[in-house]
């Protein structure tokens, strides 16, 4: 036989083995990725217990050098982490996490608005002109109220109804109820997690915010005027009137389907299963998500505006493949939010092929991402007790 | 194609190889560089990030191509179960030479 041709055959051969298993070699076990008899996932536990080691360590700022948002993504997304961890944990373990939380907290309220932001949040005025930034508002809403969902303590809830009715006031003054982050920028993240923080303030306070339930029903009946008509899916950002700025993107998908759980888990739903179908590539039992959706379904009709040009909320995307830093990590969060247990699977064993994982003494860090990478990770597999005893507030109320 | 299966074998260690050479060169700390995209020794982490992949991925299967090598190198390609044209010619004299040939 022709060498080159015995060459091939045996590449194909050893391939056509290799590739359809290679993911059992990477997997970990069930128990690291999905809660089991109430217990959260180990990599959850691991990836809490680095952050608090490093946030112990005095490590504050996330490459604040190349986006001043990681900074605040990373503060919210540790202390939401800790908070669910916190409703099923041990009382010195809770004890632990409420007072990273409330550190957390004390750090992001010592800092004027202009610290999380990119630059151009200086630039130009705000069309809301009492605006602050949505972005920053929402944050600290939704980590107060849940810090309050998880440890009471009622001195607390007069300053969660200021921030609320700030919020409220936000979102509901915009033509579009979209609330602002910078100047004519209005982001869906943003906004969904505004409408979820609202959610769980009225459980905090039991009771209504004032102007909240409104808000949310007008803006869950005019969603559909935020929603591509290529692929079904909300777009990532408009401007002040509602006009799309960036289309659908995978950094952005997920979490919103998230969010939207608390207000409308249909739509959640929805919006979760077609970001799946839009964005997830599953080969070979690994997987990973676009930032976009294929340009393809556009046809002769323009591209959203910023389409296909990677940004600070993309994060790096890999050529070739297009997998999206960002996307695939949301889709984590996404898929472990709406109880896809192979799809985690699949995303977790390509962290452990791509991303790095060092493990030591307990404790988890990816080495090929950040601060906020990690706490990205431990908000997706740790969340789910915090919504439900939001939702079981709501049965018994 | 033993040369074949020597060559998956260079192939298959090559990346772990290039990895122990990054690792004195210190390149380990550097994979941050998928997520960041920066830093002064991007080019350092991503040989990294590349050779690791290389090691997962490309070194499994040029192990089992190896194997494979050898295995058609044992046995022979399909070819060499045939006879050729001489050697039937031989068998044929030979068979015509016994005295048995009529029975």
């Amino acid at each position: 036989m022709n060498r080159f041709l015995g060459a091939l055959l045996a590449v194909v051969v050893s391939a056509g083995f290799v590739l359809p298993t290679l993911h059992v070699a990477l997997r970990p076990p069930r128990a690291a990725y999905v809660r089991t008899e109430g217990a959260a996932p180990t990599m959850a536990r691991e990836l809490a217990a680095s952050q608090i080691a490093a946030w112990d360590e005095g490590q504050r700022d996330v490459n604040r050098g190349v986006n001043p948002e990681w900074d605040l993504g990373h503060h919210f997304f540790f202390a939401m982490g800790l908070a669910n961890l916190a409703i099923d944990a041990a009382p010195a373990e809770r004890e632990t996490y409420r007072a990273k939380v409330d550190a957390v907290l004390v750090e992001v309220l010592a800092h004027p608005p202009q610290h999380f932001h990119l630059a151009y949040f200086r630039d130009g005025g705000f069309s809301d002109p009492q605006a602050g930034s949505l972005f920053l508002d929402g944050e600290i809403l939704f980590m107060l109220a849940a810090r309050l969902a998880v440890w009471p303590d009622h001195e607390r809830d007069a300053q969660l109804e200021k921030l609320a009715a700030g919020v409220v006031r936000q979102m509901s003054a915009g033509p579009a109820l979209m609330g602002e982050s910078y100047p004519n920028e209005c982001w869906m993240f943003d906004n969904t997690l505004g409408l979820a923080a609202l959610a769980i303030t009225s459980h905090v306070l039991g009771r209504p915010v004032p102007g909240a339930a409104a808000l949310t029903e007008r803006w869950l009946a005019q969603a559909p005027r935020f929603v591509d008509p290529h692929t079904g899916l909300l777009v990532a950002s408009t401007t002040y009137r509602g006009a799309t700025l960036d289309g659908p993107e995978g950094s952005s998908a997920f979490a919103a389907a998230h969010f939207l759980e608390l207000v409308d888990p249909a739509l959640a739903r929805d919006q979760y299963e077609r970001a799946k179908q839009q964005l997830v590539v599953r080969p070979f039992g690994f997987a990973y998500a676009h930032e976009w959706p294929d340009p393809g379904q556009w046809g002769h009709d323009a591209l959203p505006p910023r389409a296909g040009k990677p940004d600070v909320d993309s994060g790096p995307i890999i050529p070739f493949v297009h997998a999206g830093a960002g996307a695939s990590g949301m889709a984590i969060l996404g898929a472990s939010a709406f109880g896809d247990e192979a799809l985690v699977a699949e995303l977790v064993t390509s962290l452990e092929l791509t991303a790095f994982p060092e493990r030591k003494g307990g404790q988890l860090h990816f080495a090929a991402g950040n601060g906020l990478g990690d706490a990205v990770l431990l908000y997706a597999l740790a969340q789910g007790p915090l919504w439900r005893t939001v939702r079981a507030g709501r049965r018994t109320s | 194609m033993k040369k074949n299966a020597k060559a998956f074998l260079v192939l298959a260690a090559l990346p772990f190889a290039i990895l122990a050479i990054l690792a004195a060169a210190g390149a380990r700390a550097e994979v941050g560089v998928v997520m960041t995209g920066s830093g002064a020794n991007v080019l350092l982490g991503a040989a990294w990030v590349a050779c690791w992949l290389a090691s997962i991925v490309v070194s499994p299967i040029a192990l089992g191509a190896a194997a494979v090598s050898m295995v058609i190198g044992s046995t022979g390609s399909p070819r060499s179960y045939m006879p050729s044209t001489r050697t039937l010619g031989k068998w044929a004299r030979s068979r015509s030479r016994s005295p048995t040939s009529d029975l």
